[in-house]
């Protein structure tokens, strides 16, 4: 009930309602996501859960507006995506979205820093790298600027992404197992700074992982089975 | 060991052959290119040997310059077989009707037995003793189909040759023995000799040439002959040609033809390398991590180099197997383009040799490109599986270097080797040398360029992000920089050199010669004529200035004492030996000498015999001021000592020669004269018929229309030229095609990421028209200078003429490269633009 009762003042950061998404596969048609509904808070944080295959990743990419729905509605911080085309798309996800994957997706011919200044320099800011480099010093990067993807770490390259995400200030920041590619202590310390830096700015974040564990340090817990949101639970380490 | 990477090699290929099209493509058009002409040439050259006795017009021909055959050595040629005379001069034929028109001719005259081989055909059809019999009281000529516009007249009209009147009775539609097709030379007339008499043209001294040409009738072959007539006639001057010398004139001009070609060739082989070294390595970054798994399971460097060495050997192989195929049938063609230009068509058939040589040519190349890419597969470490590293950088093992090395001088060799002119093909080979560093060094300055350009913050792309991703695109490891600029530069610096050549011989012929070059060459005049014509070509108004000189016919036999045939001279000089030439004498220095040695004769002169020579030659030949030169004028050896050189500018187009004597050497020797007169532009047709009108025996040459003449060649040839340059820049835009098409998933990936990152699809498009825009623009703007420069050094270096520079066909040339780039690059390119980001963002 408190859910609703924060949606009803103000408007919601991620509303997604009766959700569906049919691809075609190489098999015909594939029902991926079979009617979701979700409404997650600004400022909230909400762990999504649930087996390989299961639909986490697309809802994700919903969200982000890198896909489309087949049927429903998604509107994100009070904007409609149907009436969105994908340029408009594009610059909404540049003002209000950060994303971080599994597999970093740096630009490689570009150094950190000029990585982190990308969606900056998008949104015509003229301070995009300074900007740039106070998001990789706080990230813990402020020695590795001039470096390329290839002469980092995985948990670097994590790490450059994440300030990537971060250095637009968005509303709304996805991470799609943004440690699933790294070794225990570092994805540890990635997630320390994940959390760290969605305390600090108020951003709403939506994080996939297979880690119950970490899943329970959101404030929220959305399973997600064959296509459909089979159970959403309030976390108890949230208060 | 081989066994098993065979086995893995072929295995490999079984993903089939669609990344491998650029590489096939690139291979099978060099070789078709080289291997399409030296078919062509041999073809052409087989057609000659099977039509010999028909061009020559005999198994043997004796010409003599200055006199017919006396009853001894007629008799002689007789006992072999039949014997046919002709006789050749250059002359003028004009309408006997008043307001004819007038054309510079060549007077062919022809015993009954003409022809000996063959059959002359004419339209109407009538037998040719027909043609040319007496017919009341007028003989006839059959003549070029062009003089009938030219002297506007009709068959059965009167023409005057020379005082000689005749009736044109029918045209020429074949000429057995024509080598030269009558757009490269004069248009033809023939004549009965019984006729020639009367025309009054032949004089002591006049430029003709008597020729008897001999049907052997099996009592002696054509050798026999030969010899027998060598060894009995020893002082006869006669100058003797076998079937083996049919087609001497062109033949040359065929050699230079194929020379050209296969030049071509060999830069679209070279051209076409550069893509095979980027389609390779392309391949091979792709099985990096084929080869690191290979590696980590056990297989050993040399091994993973024998893989991919098997894989690409058989993929040449069927490259090559392509070219050849192509090339094969080149011939049949491009035959009828050239039919215009030779004597005779060409023999269709396939041509081993050439067609080796293509295919040695090919595995050269292939073997020289793909070494340096297969070398550094090799030593892939197994971490590249595990750390994501960009491909490109390093250097191969020193082994490998030097036997690229060893190779690359293999193809240099080969090229120069097989080369029918060696000196020329070492000059191309060094020359492609330099242009492949220059290129190389260009692209490297490129991308210096863009790296520093692409520098971050502060810096000129700062705030550009697509400026940056396309500038940071240009200098990244493994970017088509390299490649596009060597190879579509290299392709295209041809096209623009070509292009600018063909401006500047252009330019010379509408603008004009320099403004003192003299508009037209009168020949023949007698001695008793000169004054006559002098004052009566001034007396025509727009008459500037009318120079005469004497013209004595002969050839350089003796070099200081030594026999030219043994004397050591340069070829660059060694035409001045060849057959006869002009000489003159005088007292004076021309007009327009330039002393550069020496001093002139005064007019007191002892004995001693002196002349004047082109410093050139005199150099070419080894000689010095004091030294002497022998020349044969009539049978009779003049010597004369070299009093001083002179500076001769060819170009100038003014009357010169290379040796001028001083009268006492010439004195008795005939003489015709010469003129040269300068007059205004539109004078020529009124001083032409004034002369016309009371010298009819002058032959008068306009530089215009001589100049038309030598357009009418370059014309026909520049359509192969720029056939084979298009083949080159074909190779260079498969190159950037395949460079384009390499980097397409990759450009796929980075329009999803900068989408993800906020990027509209404009903002990509802009990145990837960055991209191209400034690969073309550089390319372009290299190719252009490096053209550029190359038409300027030969023209203003080796043709020495003035150099006129297009400044609108070079920007021409970097705006049609920028746009090819811009095409290619976007027409591989355009899916990135709408490619759906989800499914590359999934984890793998
Ligand atoms: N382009 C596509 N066409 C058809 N089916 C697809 C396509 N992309 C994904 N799928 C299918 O959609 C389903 C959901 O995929 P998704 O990537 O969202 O799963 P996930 O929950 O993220 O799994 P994981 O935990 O393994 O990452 C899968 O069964 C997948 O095979
Ligand atoms: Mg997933």
């Amino acid at each position: 009930m408190s859910v609703m009762s924060r949606f009803s003042a103000d408007p919601a950061a991620i509303q997604l309602d009766g959700v569906h998404l049919t691809l075609e596969g190489p098999a015909g048609p594939v029902n991926i996501l079979k009617g979701v509904d979700l409404s997650v808070a600004q400022g909230a944080a909400v762990g999504i859960v649930g087996p390989s295959g299961s639909g986490k990743t697309t809802l994700l990419m919903l969200i982000a507006g890198l896909e489309r729905v087949s049927r429903g509605n998604v509107r994100i911080a009070g904007t409609d995506y149907a009436k969105l085309n994908e340029d408009g798309l594009a610059l909404f996800r540049r003002d209000h979205i950060g994303i971080v994957f599994q597999s970093f997706h740096l630009i490689p011919t570009m150094t950190a820093l000029e990585n982190v200044a990308v969606p900056l320099e998008f949104a015509g800011r003229s301070d995009a790298f300074d900007r740039a480099e106070a998001q990789l010093r706080a990230v813990g990067l402020g020695h590795r600027i001039t470096h390329y993807p290839g002469q980092l770490s995985g948990g670097e390259q994590q790490r450059v992404a994440l300030a990537r995400a971060f250095a637009a200030e968005p509303k709304i920041l996805l991470a799609d197992e943004p440690t699933g590619n790294l070794d225990g202590a570092t994805g540890h310390q990635i997630i320390e700074l994940l959390f760290d830096l969605h305390k600090r700015s108020n951003t709403t974040l939506v994080l996939i992982t297979h880690d119950m564990g970490l899943a329970a340090r959101c404030d929220r817990t959305v399973h997600i089975a064959d296509g459909l949101i089979a159970r959403d639970s309030l976390s108890s380490a949230a208060e | 060991m081989f066994t098993i990477a065979r086995r893995i090699a072929f295995r490999e290929l079984r993903g089939g052959l669609r990344g491998f099209r650029i590489f096939l493509a690139c291979l099978a058009l060099g070789v078709a290119a080289i291997g399409g002409a030296a078919s062509l040439n041999e073809s052409v050259k087989a057609g000659i040997a099977s039509n010999a006795q028909p061009l020559l017009g005999g198994d043997l021909q004796a010409r003599l310059s200055h006199r017919t055959a006396n009853e001894e050595e007629l008799s002689a040629m007789r006992r072999a077989g039949s014997v046919s005379y002709q006789l050749q001069l250059r002359s003028m034929a004009r309408s006997a009707a008043e307001d004819g028109g007038r054309s510079l001719i060549e007077l062919k005259a022809v015993d009954g037995a003409y022809p000996l081989y063959g059959v002359t055909e004419v339209e109407p059809a009538m037998p040719l003793a027909d043609v040319l019999a007496v017919k009341d009281g007028v003989p006839g000529a059959a003549i070029d189909p062009s003089l009938l516009a030219r002297l506007k007249i009709q068959i059965g009209d009167q023409i005057k040759i020379g005082e000689g009147t005749f009736q044109a009775r029918a045209v020429i539609t074949k000429e057995p023995d024509r080598l030269v097709a009558p757009t490269m030379s004069g248009p033809r007339v023939l004549i009965a000799t019984t006729a020639l008499p009367a025309t009054e043209l032949v004089q002591q001294g006049s430029l003709l040439q008597h020729i008897y040409n001999i049907r052997t009738e099996g009592r002696e072959t054509a050798d026999q002959l030969r010899e027998r007539l060598t060894r009995d006639f020893p002082d006869a001057a006669w100058r003797l040609r076998g079937l083996n010398q049919a087609a001497q004139g062109i033949e040359s001009f065929l050699d230079n033809v194929t020379l050209f070609l296969t030049l071509v060739g060999m830069t679209a082989l070279l051209t076409g390398g550069i893509g095979v070294a980027n389609a390779v390595s392309t391949y091979l970054a792709a099985r990096m991590n084929t080869i690191a798994t290979l590696k980590c399971l056990g297989a050993p460097a040399r091994m993973i180099f024998m893989i991919y060495a098997i894989q690409i050997a058989a993929l040449a192989s069927i490259g090559i197997a392509i070219g050849l195929v192509i090339a094969a049938v080149v011939p049949p063609l491009a035959l009828p383009f050239l039919a215009e230009l030779l004597p005779v068509g060409g023999e269709i058939g396939i041509y081993p040799v050439a067609l080796a040589r293509a295919a040695v040519f090919g595995v050269l190349t292939a073997a020289v490109f793909a070494l340096w890419p297969l070398a550094k597969a090799r030593d892939i470490p197994p971490v590249a599986l595990f750390r994501q590293a960009l491909a490109g950088g390093g250097r191969p093992p020193l082994r490998y270097l030097v036997l690229l090395a060893i190779l690359g001088a293999g193809l240099a060799g080969f090229a120069i080797a097989t080369a029918e002119n060696v000196k020329f093909a070492a000059q191309f080979v060094a020359g492609a040398a330099v242009a492949l560093v220059l290129f190389r060094i260009a692209a490297v300055g490129v991308m210096r360029l863009a790296a520093s350009l692409a520098r971050g913050r502060g810096g000129f792309a700062a705030g550009k992000p697509t400026l940056r991703l396309a500038l940071a695109n240009l200098h990244r490891p493994g970017s088509p920089t390299t490649a596009v600029v060597l190879s579509l530069g290299l392709g295209l610096s041809v096209l623009v050199a070509i292009a600018l050549l063909e401006t500047n011989l252009d330019a010379r012929i509408t603008n004009g010669m320099p403004a003192d070059a003299p508009s037209m060459f009168f020949i023949d005049i007698q001695p008793q004529q000169t004054e006559d014509f002098t004052s009566l070509v001034e007396q025509v108004p727009g008459v500037r200035k009318v120079t005469t000189a004497s013209m004595i016919r002969g050839r350089i036999t003796k070099i200081n004492g030594v026999k030219a045939e043994d004397a050591n001279i340069d070829p660059d000089v060694r035409w001045a030996i060849r057959g006869e030439r002009g000489l003159s004498q005088s007292a004076d220095p021309p007009e327009n000498a330039r002393i550069v040695d020496g001093t002139w004769w005064g007019p007191e002169l002892g004995d001693e015999h002196l002349v004047s020579m082109d410093s050139v030659v005199a150099k070419g030949m080894g000689l010095k001021l004091g030294q002497t030169i022998s020349v044969d004028v009539l049978g009779v050896e003049i010597t004369a000592v070299i009093a001083n050189l002179r500076d001769i500018r060819w170009q100038s187009g003014a009357m010169n020669f290379t040796l001028i004597f001083s009268p006492n050497a010439m004195a008795g020797a005939p003489q015709m004269y010469i003129a040269t007169v300068n007059s205004d532009t539109g004078s020529e047709d009124r001083i032409e018929q004034a002369v016309m009108a009371s010298m009819p025996n002058v032959t008068v040459i306009q530089v215009r229309e001589a100049l038309e003449l030598l357009r009418n060649v370059l014309g026909s040839l520049s359509i192969a030229v720029r056939i084979t340059a298009s083949v080159a820049l074909v190779a260079g835009a498969l190159v950037l095609a395949g460079a384009i098409a390499a980097g397409h998933s990759r450009r796929i990936y980075e329009a999803v990421v900068l989408k993800v990152l906020g990027a509209t699809r404009r903002d990509v498009t802009r990145a990837f028209l960055f991209e191209y825009g400034l690969l073309g623009l550089a390319t372009g703007v290299i190719a252009a200078g490096v053209g550029t420069i190359a038409a300027w050094a030969i023209v203003t270096k080796i043709m020495r003429l003035e150099w006129t520079f297009d400044g609108l066909l070079t920007l021409e040339v970097i705006v049609a490269c920028v746009v090819v780039t811009l095409l290619a690059g976007f027409s591989g390119t355009w899916r990135a633009l709408g490619a759906k980001a989800a499914p590359l963002l999934r984890n793998e």
